[in-house]
């Protein structure tokens, strides 16, 4: 059975093989001169939110001009989705559409060890894949991370650690379902792409600030920035206290072009500055947190599958 | 002598339709069954639950007594199933095709797979969607006899195959047949291919299972009546009245005899099995031949052996 | 070797007309004793047909001592019909050759003819198969 699925998905496992070179290679070009530049912040002690001097401000200026693709690297996180969606979902749809299940579950081999054996090897190519190409982002992520911070960003967040690989286990799993519900490819690559979004989104907007109770510093309205924070933790929210205590992000009123900004905003009953946020040790506890809830999530799309995939007829 | 395929009172609904009521059949072992019947009349139904790609509504099938949905580790090795239009993988050469049998089955004969392509003319290498429709048919064939199935299905296989290859087809089927003995079962919506090459014969109209048995036993005991004009309720006492037909002077009467025929007053002749199977088909939905009381079975089952 | 043939559409049925070609070679010596008829297989890659077919009409002949089955070797012809061929009946044939003629002076056509004997013929059977 193992040759038969090696053998009738052959094409898309080299595809997926000629995307990840491509891939590797981009990535390992780019990784090995980004190390490079990062050696020079270092040198110069640039590192660090507080970093003083002009040559710092160039060279970050710098980096940011050589290395803008960065700001393109969000897109890495349709790969998941890609691979769900054009492996996943044909998983089941190719074999009912070309009535090759007529042939394939009328050998001598059950239904059941047909789906546990697909299942097996695609996920396990899939989750191998995906391991692979998380170390070399890691690493290729590690010099940007170092120098600008915001490790809880999209780009960063999504490649480095084990959510990225739960991300590609679930559009896997998303896809299987999709196919074994519908049947029919077109509209399984479709369903796979509106369930994932339609559990990421939510995942990643609202559940993930609030995985643990995030933490809040306030500070007087004529300070700049409060030096509790660095550049490795996530502001979550941040805004004004009134004398009450409450929080608000907006003012009540505006402030006029002669007011000092300090007067205005005492003119509008703000006492303190607040901000809320994540602190950068506990991104991996947030990486978890989240692998978890995708991991259930493929649990019950896998669970559904089996159960879809039992029942057709 | 053994059963090879056994229902009873097999039946499948799909949402309100019935595409297959009690279905009662029992196949001996070693013939050639013809399953005719017109397009959506149950005849994949019947197919897919024997070889347990379907879970019935109600009843039972089982093949050698076993079931193929409960114990397919078992059932499956000695089932052979080439479903409509023989589905092959398109992409795989036929060596591979045959690669696949043999790890998919124990027990596969890949020398005789082999030894069956040669004497067509089948080229190994070559895929198996750039083969002709009559080539793919044999492939599919060649596929499930290779198993050494002791039951073999067949859904329609000659529907799409031009008549050479038909004639072709089925030199293959009995060759095998007459090699190995095995069992076959296949559908049809046409009688003429299959009259020389079954024995057995089931006819499937309306989701129903309208007349069973063995093919000479039925044409021996069909006959088609030809006399002056009368009312039919005299011989419809003592037998089966299938078709009933009258113009003013003639009465045309096509029956089933249940004992010996004591009609002096008629013309007794043969009936084509084309002419009696349309006969059984052309019968409407729901309105099943009627047997006379002292002929019918216990369970409403009309059965030669 | 003999090679069958089947006509669908002749009515007759497909092992009896098996046996009448065995006959009609055993009739004009196309068989010998001695001589193999085909094996199943063979006979079966000469005609599309079902193999029981084959073994039936086979069984027939063997009970009429035509032929012998002999297991794991094949069936021979053990018995030749040579002796009962048509020109020995020069005296049958005479007498048939005078009706013919007082049936057409009589102002028969050819299909009274052939329904006056049909159905003589017929009845003859009936009488013998009720006295056997």
């Amino acid at each position: 059975m193992t040759w038969v699925v090696w053998r009738q998905h052959r094409a898309e496992g080299l595809m997926l093989l000629v995307v990840l070179a491509v891939l590797g290679v981009f990535l390992l070009i780019t990784g090995l001169e980004m190390a490079n530049s990062f050696q020079q912040f270092r040198q110069n002690h640039c590192l660090g939110l507080n970093s003083k001097g002009s040559l710092c401000d160039e060279l970050g200026m710098a980096w940011n001009n050589h290395y803008g693709f960065l700001r393109g690297a969000p897109l890495l996180g349709a790969l998941p989705l890609l691979l769900g969606a054009l492996v996943g979902a044909p998983l089941v749809t190719r074999e009912v559409e070309q009535r090759t299940h007529l042939l394939i579950w009328t050998q001598s081999i059950t239904r059941m060890r047909w789906l546990t054996v697909k299942l097996a090897l695609v996920l396990g190519a899939g989750l191998l894949a995906s391991g692979a190409l998380l170390a070399l982002l890691s690493w290729w992520n590690s010099p940007s991370v170092q120098i600008f911070g915001d490790p809880f960003g999209a780009r960063v967040y999504d490649t480095s650690g084990p959510v990225w690989v739960a991300t590609a286990l679930l559009a896997l799993a998303l896809g299987m379902f999709a196919g074994a519900l519908t049947r029919r490819t077109v509209a399984a690559i479709f369903l796979t792409i509106v369930l994932f979004l339609a559990i990421r989104a939510p995942v990643e907007v609202l559940w993930r600030p609030n995985f643990q109770t995030p933490l809040t510093v306030t500070y007087a309205i004529d300070q700049q920035n409060p030096s509790a924070l660095s550049n490795q933790d996530w502001i979550v929210s941040q805004g004004f206290i009134d004398a009450q205590g409450n929080r608000s992000t907006n003012l009540r009123g505006s402030c006029t072009r002669d007011e000092t900004s300090t007067r205005c905003l005492q003119a509008n009953g703000v006492q303190a500055n607040y901000i809320s946020y994540q602190p950068g040790d506990r991104f991996w506890t947030f990486q978890w947190i989240e692998t978890g809830i995708y991991v259930g999530f493929s649990v019950l799309a896998l669970g559904a599958s089996v159960w879809l995939v039992r029942r057709l007829n | 002598m053994s059963t090879a395929l056994e229902t009873t009172k097999l039946s499948k609904r799909y949402g309100r339709t019935w595409a297959l009521q009690d279905c009662t059949l029992s196949l001996p072992a070693g013939r050639v069954a013809a399953l005719i019947g017109p397009n959506g009349a149950g005849k994949t139904t019947l197919l897919h639950l024997a070889v347990g790609l379907l879970e019935p509504t109600a009843g039972e099938v089982q093949a050698f007594g076993l079931s193929p949905l409960r114990q397919p580790g078992e059932a499956l090795p000695r089932l052979g199933f080439v479903a409509q239009d023989t589905p092959l993988y398109k992409g795989f050469t036929v060596a591979e095709l045959l690669t696949l049998g043999r790890k998919l089955n124990p027990g596969f004969d890949d020398a005789l797979a082999r030894a069956r392509m040669q004497k067509l003319g089948i080229p190994l290498n070559r895929r198996a969607g750039k083969l002709s429709g009559g080539q793919q048919a044999q492939v599919a064939l060649v596929l499930a006899l290779a198993k050494r199935p002791d039951l073999l299905l067949l859904d329609e296989p000659l529907s799409s195959l031009d008549p050479l290859a038909r004639r072709e087809f089925l030199r293959t089927l009995m060759d095998a047949v007459a090699e190995s003995g095995l069992t076959v079962l296949l559908s049809s919506h046409i009688i003429g291919d299959l009259e020389r090459v079954c024995d057995y014969l089931v006819i499937l109209s309306a989701s129903q299972v309208q007349l069973a048995g063995d093919m000479q036993e039925i044409q021996r005991t069909h006959k088609r009546l030809i006399g002056p004009r009368q009312d039919e309720a005299a011989l419809a006492s003592v037998h089966t009245v299938i078709e009933a037909s009258h113009t003013d002077r003639q009465t045309t009467l096509l029956v089933r005899t249940n004992g010996p025929l004591f009609a002096p007053s008629w013309e007794v002749q043969e009936v084509s099995m084309e002419d009696m199977v349309l006969a059984y088909l052309s019968q409407q939905a729901g309105d099943r031949v009627q047997a006379p009381p002292s002929a019918r079975e216990q369970d409403g089952r009309e059965v030669f052996q | 070797m003999i090679e069958f043939h089947l006509d669908s559409h002749s009515g007759v049925a497909a092992y009896l007309q098996l046996v009448q070609q065995v006959k009609q070679a055993l009739r004009l010596g196309r068989l010998q004793v001695g001589d193999q008829l085909p094996t199943v297989r063979e006979a079966v890659a000469q005609i599309t047909i079902n193999p029981n077919t084959v073994l039936k009409a086979y069984r027939e002949l063997e009970r009429e001592g035509l032929v012998e089955s002999r297991p794991g070797q094949g069936t021979f012809v053990q018995r030749t019909l040579a002796g009962t061929s048509l020109s020995s009946h020069a005296p049958l044939r005479r007498s048939l050759v005078r009706w013919l003629h007082s049936a057409s002076e009589a102002g028969l056509d050819n299909e009274s003819v052939l329904a006056l004997f049909m159905s003589t013929f017929q009845d003859t059977q009936n009488e013998h198969e009720e006295t056997a």
